[in-house]
């Protein structure tokens, strides 16, 4: 499978492929984990081993780390690309991971929550659909130039969202007023994607340069630049498709 | 074999399975590393799931925020206080959003399981309705962080919760600030409320 990570920008910049793929494969590897640990009936020793193992794995990957605010060389901040992001990663063992694809007017994702998303029996956890949206509905923003932090949230539940079925979850920006941008977007079973069972808006807000000076000014990019993200501007547009 | 000693086994492995996601967020290991551990991870995983069977699971233990189980959660620990629950935890690289910053929905996963806890100490068990949070100023990675939540209003089969998610360190500094609607379902409210 040719990973996605990004989904949000068509035209972000090259990636090492190899490198890529060898993280989509261990996200990939470490959800089925992570997956099968919560749905295991063996018994307490066989626990006891496999804990054993993941921590003999852990050793062997944490032997070279990147240090905190040093970004993934395979992220791209500009292009809002963002392998680990707990919800669309790919490389995110806590992803399920949501596939954010770009159509006309917003944006569409699907996906199928496994049980380890589980809140009343047999449904998802109603914060998870929070998470997930708030992700969903950022992208939206993002699509439409207008990337912005979240400053409220809203969500309505009209029903209960099941595991291990399809879902579908849209975003489409409704209001832009200078820095600020409201973004609707909705969860459904896929069979049914007329029939909302989760409402949600958000606002997002592009904070001021200096306040964006004081939140990021310790990130740097993989080659060691600082970097910060932002609304595209001039230097960080997507470049026309004559360029590219 | 106890139900204890299997859960401390599960509460274990869910220990292991955290460390391993911090790590394989933040590794710096070369392709060949991260498919070799892929391949471990995968023989990990059929073993686990050769023993699968719908009766057995540790379902108690799986809550995507405040289970031991759950490699997901980080896991929240919450305990009553006069009111209301209150829980604190930190959160690594892997629930990042903006660089650096925890994830804005990571916030409204904690706010959702805290004040759907503190709705149900009466002993009434609801469903999330309506939850909205505001956000002030980012939340930070790598530090304690405290969540709490109270009931405000309870009228019939609704209950109105807010609550809050702040620096452990600065008692009353509200990063995001969180009210929901919780809806006990009919069934339950004919039986257990007057």
């Amino acid at each position: 499978v040719a990973p996605d990570p990004n989904g949000v920008h068509a035209d972000a910049p090259p990636y090492d492929p190899d490198l890529m793929a060898a993280v989509a494969e261990l996200g990939d590897a470490l959800r089925g984990l992570v997956d099968a640990s919560v749905r295991t009936a063996a018994p307490a020793a066989e626990l006891r081993a496999a804990a054993a193992g993941a921590r003999e794995l852990t050793g062997r990957l944490a032997a070279a780390r990147r240090p905190a605010g040093h970004l993934s060389p395979l992220d791209d901040v500009l292009a809002f690309r963002q392998v680990f992001n707990m919800v669309s990663g790919v490389g995110s063992a806590l992803a399920p991971p949501v596939d954010v694809r770009v159509v006309e007017g917003g944006v569409v994702a699907e996906t199928t929550f496994g049980l380890a998303y589980e809140g009343p029996p047999g449904y998802l956890h109603g914060g998870m659909s929070g998470l997930v949206m708030d992700q969903v509905l950022g992208a939206a923003a993002i699509h439409a130039g207008l990337w912005g932090m979240t400053a409220r949230l809203e969500l309505d539940y009209r029903g209960p969202v099941p595991l291990d079925t399809p879902v579908v979850l849209t975003g489409r920006v409704t209001e832009t007023a200078g820095r600020k941008t409201v973004v609707s977007g909705t969860i459904a079973a896929a069979a049914r994607p007329d029939q909302p069972l989760v409402e949600a808006r958000g606002v997002f807000v592009t904070p001021r340069a200096e306040v964006i000076d004081s939140y990021f000014s310790g990130v740097t990019d993989g080659s060691g630049r600082h970097t910060a993200p932002g609304r595209p501007t001039d230097a960080t547009a997507p470049r026309p498709a004559a360029d590219a | 074999v106890s139900d204890a000693d299997r859960e401390a086994a599960m509460a274990d492995l869910g220990d292991a399975l955290r460390g391993l996601v911090d790590a394989s967020v933040t590794t710096a290991a070369v392709p060949a590393e991260l498919r070799a551990a892929a391949a471990a991870g995968r023989e990990l995983t059929e073993r686990l799931a050769s023993v699968r069977a719908d009766e057995g699971l540790l379902r108690g233990l799986h809550n995507p925020v405040s289970g031991v189980g759950n490699p997901i959660a980080a896991p929240l620990r919450l305990t009553g206080e006069a009111g209301g629950v209150v829980g604190e935890a930190s959160f690594g690289q892997a629930y990042e959003g903006p660089p650096g910053w925890l994830h804005g929905g990571m916030s409204a996963l904690l706010m959702d399981e805290v004040l759907g806890k503190a709705a149900a100490v009466p002993g009434y068990p609801g469903m999330t309705a309506r939850l909205e949070l505001d956000y002030r100023r980012p939340a930070p990675l790598r530090t304690p962080l405290r969540i709490g939540a109270r009931i405000t209003e309870v009228a019939g089969r609704k209950t109105t919760v807010s609550g809050s998610i702040g620096p452990a360190a600065e008692p009353g500094r509200a990063l995001v600030e969180a009210r929901g609607l919780w809806v006990v379902p009919r069934t339950h409210a004919a039986v257990d409320r007057p």
